[in-house]
């Protein structure tokens, strides 16, 4: 039987063969066959993005809650800034050279012996009796004082001994 | 001539997005029936045939939409009908947007293919293909193809299931398609 408006189905297909045909072109362009490669690999790349911000963010304010708060921190001691000091005189800072020339002023004061301490060209410190470095010699050995010890290096430190 | 087509409505739906011939099958088998429609419910030829077109061209821009899964492919043309005629009907002129966004040029339809139109598929004709069919499937095409009724309305008023609904107005208008084939 003989179709009733076949202008109809003609025209109804040739749209449809249009469309194919453009379809079919989009399809085999290789741009499009990587598009969704493409998109899956960006939201990967995404993904692994954000887990590394977050782990990173949560390890940050795990060490921030570990340390205590400055209100409660005592202030340190001078001394623990002289232990962490290098024992080596020639890497003393200038400071640790100013505590101990101090401190040794005050050690022999009393003995009536007067010390001088020298800080060498290389920083090496030199604790000695003031009769030893000046023009009279001691007279006897109570004079020269009592020989120091300082540090665990008494190879740096040399005390009471001559040039 | 050419051998019979065994491909199902929906087989032929799914092919047709990309191979014409497949829908010239799909076309050929539902012509009539959709013309027989519009001809009851318009009761002009001319008008029939011109919402016919319509639905063919509103079928061929949604091929890619069909969902096999979603219903038979007969039930989703005469969906596609029911809407054409409401649409059509609200505005109070028959629709062409379908044909327009396919860029299909006017039909041209002659007073012969009115006339024919008319005398095939006319109330008296339409009458005569339903009453060949079994009852479960005349009430089942009549309420959802003539009344334009949804199925699960017509499953409550049959007390069955709406999938039984569908598989009746299905194979209800399967047979028409083969009765208006062997009695033209």
């Amino acid at each position: 039987m003989s179709l009733f408006l076949p202008d109809l189905e003609r025209e109804l297909r040739r749209a449809i063969r249009a469309d194919a045909h453009l379809c079919g072109n989009k399809a085999t362009t290789p741009r499009r066959k990587l598009a969704p490669i493409v998109a899956l690999a960006a939201s990967m790349l995404i993904t692994l993005l954000v887990v590394v911000i977050v782990i990173r963010a949560s390890g940050s304010q795990t060490r921030q809650s570990a340390t205590p708060s400055t209100a409660t921190h005592r202030p340190e001691s001078p001394f623990a800034a002289l232990r962490r000091t290098r024992t080596r005189a020639d890497a003393m800072p200038a400071t640790t050279v100013r505590l101990l020339r101090g401190a040794l002023a005050e050690q022999h004061a009393d003995a009536g012996a007067s010390r001088r301490v020298f800080a060498s060209p290389a920083q090496t410190v030199w604790l000695l009796p003031a009769s030893v470095h000046g023009s009279e010699r001691p007279a006897s050995s109570e004079n020269r004082g009592p020989r120091l010890a300082w540090a665990a290096n008494r190879r740096q430190v040399r005390l009471g001994s001559s040039c | 001539m050419k051998a019979k087509d065994r491909r199902s409505d929906e087989e032929l739906l799914i092919a047709a997005v990309s191979d014409d011939a497949a829908f010239s099958v799909f076309y050929r088998r539902y012509e009539q029936l959709v013309l027989a429609f519009f001809a009851r419910t318009a009761g002009r030829g001319e008008l029939a045939a011109d919402l016919s077109a319509e639905v063919f061209a509103e079928l061929v821009v949604s091929l890619r939409r069909f969902d096999p899964n979603a219903g038979s492919g007969s039930g989703w043309l005469f969906g596609i009908a029911r809407n054409v005629l409401a649409r059509s009907r609200r505005r109070g002129q028959v629709e062409d947007r379908a044909r327009r966004r396919l860029g299909l040029p006017p039909i041209v339809i002659t007073d012969a293919t009115v006339d024919r139109i008319e005398s095939s598929f006319g109330a008296e004709r339409v009458n005569e293909l339903l009453a060949a069919l079994p009852e479960a499937h005349r009430v089942a095409v009549h309420a959802r193809v003539i009344q334009e009724r949804d199925y699960d309305e017509i499953a409550r008023e049959l007390r069955c299931s709406e999938s039984v609904v569908r598989q009746c107005v299905s194979r209800g208008l399967r047979s028409l398609r083969s009765f208006i084939k062997e009695n033209p």
